[in-house]
């Protein structure tokens, strides 16, 4: 079916917490084939934009729609779209990190799990410690098996909050190239990033976050991150 | 398959508590040993089964003494019947269930099922009905077990077959309100705790009636289980996911906090979070000018006790269940009713402490003011010591209205308000029972004598700041050396609270 409007619409969404808006109301388009980058200092609510757009968290005021309907986290049709990696340290205490991306995949009716599941392994480099409890490994390596659960499932919309964090200088390149071929592939990525080499390798656009929220190209973006760091 | 998104399609053979429970079942076993499990079984029976003799002894004893010295009438110029009484409790305990079962849900899902399994783009009935399935079957049999030792001390003409009866009768009445609970989490059943409240009132005669023998109340109410599981079963899945792990954090945080025996965790973990519209309450006070870094911290302490009200609705349900209990006529002998009236005091302790609980697991904040720390503790005491005062006067105002003590009652009775005040501070800063400290050999065996103390602090001073009130109570009549004992005592309770380690 081909798509009416943006993959996802952002109006007037003010975000925050008891109701007390932690930055300006955002209001954003991402189209298909798209990386949006959301940037922004500490604190200025940056995650909490991506949370709010991922349906984890119920907005202020203001709209968010995906694919013209109204984000909702219960909705099936959205779960199965839309796939989000925030930094968030749970995990199975029992299930290795291939039982974990496994129950991902089966979850999502990927054709062929375990081959799905092994090539992510493969490509975050822990497939030597794929049957161990992500437990016993790294906080980095959890961190790849998050981002390897969002990536191991087919998806249209892409959400990852800060996935440079944890990472080496190897595996951020690896994952800016992994980003760009799913936008190539026709998926709109929602990325919120500290990183200016991320941002210039992958995003169309960037969102900075403030009072006031303001469009800015990669480059100005990357500018401003590099000037407050 | 689906080219752009690369699925195969929904799965319908694919289940996903299945798969987790298989996988970390597989796990399990590579790791533990039969031995162990075994051993693990075997101490957990064999304690289960000392503790449950001890209950079943001490509440044998206590009917045997009911059987043969039935309880005093009560001298209160307005008396409750017996029966009245039994099913007011009856009533506060299926709505103590209720609460409960709301505070967890009661369909919840843990932490990390939430996070990997509610992002799934499958259907959620089945993740969630297994396990309130067990959570609606172990609360039936958990209510009825509790409920057994009430029916034996409070029907004493019941037959054991009464006994079991009745005990079944509250269980599936406890299911009944805890699968009520479960329909207000269904989207757009907001109906509020009214048919809950109707259902408690309409069984609490219910296991009384089961007392004589008669099978016909535990019947109906499994009936109603029945309609209600088959309700709630169809619609599971309609559950919002924030619901489901918010009941699924607080039943995880209280479930920790069993393991490990921190009463004070376990209140944390009920208790919740005031509402973001209390922070504008009280602001006038806050900002009240403080010269000193004590009146600074007597103000944001008084400020943050203020802001918190589910403590006013706690005391006001032990102010009513005292007089009560002190109103019924016969079933308890004067100790049994005083010792009820002490229970409820260390309950009003605890209810008042919430915010002294909250800040002791912050102690880094305490430790950067630059005030001793029994200052510090002094002025978390004030406004918990003024609302038991209160709570105190209320009690003892009561039972003098019911002409069950003089008016002179009320003086000891505000003064031992201020020590419980202080025990809820000194009950809230009690550690952690640490199970890494060995017991202590005594001629009665060993003991784990750092572990009670720990649990006995703050009941400690409650006990000694209303042990004259109570005394005042018993005799009849408030000497004026019971009224400088009380004085004592209380201050005793304040510097134990401020002072001690």
């Amino acid at each position: 079916m081909d798509r009416v409007g943006a993959l996802l619409e952002v109006s007037g969404l003010s975000v925050g917490y008891g109701g007390v808006p932690v930055c300006g109301p955002v209001s954003a388009r991402l189209e298909a084939g798209e990386v949006l980058a959301v940037v922004g200092f500490n604190g200025a609510g940056k995650s909490t934009v991506a949370r709010t757009i991922a349906g984890k968290q119920a907005p202020i005021d203001g709209e968010v729609r995906f694919d013209g309907l109204h984000v909702n986290e219960d909705s099936i049709s959205f779960r199965r779209a839309v796939a989000a990696a925030f930094d968030e340290d749970i995990f199975f205490p029992s299930l290795s990190i291939r039982e974990h991306l496994q129950l991902v995949a089966r979850g999502h009716s990927v054709a062929e799990p375990d081959g799905a599941v092994s090539r992510e392994l493969e490509f975050f480099s822990l497939g030597h410690r794929a049957d161990v409890v992500p437990d016993l490994v790294s906080s980095g390596q959890r961190r790849r098996l998050l981002l390897a659960s969002a990536l191991v499932r087919p998806s249209s919309l892409l959400i990852l909050d800060e996935p440079e964090q944890r990472l080496d200088p190897v595996m951020r390149e690896r994952l800016a190239g992994r980003i760009r071929a799913y936008s190539e592939s026709g998926g709109g990525v929602l990325l919120v990033t500290h990183d200016p080499e991320l941002l210039l390798r992958t995003a169309d656009r960037a969102l900075l976050i403030d009072e006031t929220v303001l469009e800015l190209t990669p480059q100005q973006a990357a500018a401003d991150i590099a000037r407050a760091q | 398959m689906d080219p752009k998104t690369g699925t195969a399609g929904t799965d319908p053979a694919f289940d996903v508590v299945r798969f987790t429970r298989t996988a970390a079942r597989q796990r399990s076993r590579r790791e533990h040993r039969y031995r162990d499990v075994l051993v693990d079984v075997y101490s957990t029976g064999l304690g289960l089964a000392v503790v449950l003799m001890m209950l079943g002894s001490l509440v044998f004893a206590v009917r045997t003494h009911l059987v043969l010295e039935p309880g005093t009438a009560s001298s209160a110029t307005v008396t409750i019947p017996q029966e009245y009484l039994q099913a007011g409790l009856t009533v506060a305990g299926l709505l103590a269930v209720a609460l409960f079962s709301r505070k967890i849900g009661p369909v919840n899902v843990r932490r990390t099922e939430g996070f990997w399994w509610l992002g799934l783009p499958v259907g959620r009935r089945r993740m969630v009905e297994g396990s309130f399935l067990r959570r609606v079957l172990l609360l039936c049999l958990g209510a009825a077990v509790a409920y057994l030792p009430f029916s034996v001390l409070t029907f004493l003409t019941a037959q054991p077959l009464g006994h079991a009866l009745a005990s079944a009768t509250f269980g599936l009445a406890a299911a009944s309100v805890m699968l009520l609970s479960a329909i207000r989490q269904l989207p757009g059943r907001g109906q509020g705790p009214v048919p809950t409240l109707v259902l408690s009132v309409a069984t609490s005669a219910l296991p009384s009636v089961a007392s004589a023998g008669l099978y016909w109340p535990a019947l109906v109410l499994m009936a109603a289980v029945l309609g209600l599981w088959l309700l709630v079963a169809a619609r599971l899945g309609s559950i919002p996911g924030a619901d489901l792990t918010r009941g699924g954090a607080v039943a995880g945080h209280a479930g920790s906090a069993v393991f490990f025996m921190d009463v004070n965790e376990l209140t944390r973990a009920f208790s919740g979070t005031p509402g973001s519209g209390s922070v504008s309450r009280f602001r006038c006070l806050y900002a009240l000018p403080a010269r000193r870094p004590w009146t600074a911290l007597l103000l944001a302490d008084a400020t943050a006790f203020l802001r918190h009200t589910s403590q006013w609705r706690t005391l006001a349900a032990l102010l009513v269940l005292s007089i009560a209990v002190m109103m019924a006529d016969g079933g308890l002998v004067l100790p049994a009713r005083l010792a009820v009236l002490l229970m409820a005091g260390c309950a009003a302790a605890s209810a008042v402490g919430v915010v002294a609980k909250r800040t002791a697991i912050t102690p880094g904040v305490d430790a950067a003011l630059p005030l001793h720390p029994g200052a510090v503790r002094l002025s978390r005491i004030v406004l918990p010591a003024l609302a038991l005062s209160l709570w105190m006067a209320c009690l003892t105002g009561g039972l003098v209205l019911l002409g069950l003590a003089g008016p002179a009652l009320l003086v000891p009775g505000a003064i031992a308000g201020l020590g419980m005040g202080a025990a809820a501070v000194r009950g809230a800063y009690r550690r952690a029972p640490d199970w890494s400290r060995p017991p202590v050999e005594t001629p009665f065996g060993p003991v784990p004598s750092a572990q009670l103390r720990s649990f006995t602090a703050g009941i400690d001073t409650v006990v000694i700041a209303m042990a004259p009130v109570l005394l005042a109570l018993y005799v009849g009549q408030v000497p004026g050396i019971l009224v400088v004992a009380q004085l004592v005592a209380s201050t005793l309770a304040v510097l134990m609270a401020a002072f001690s380690r």
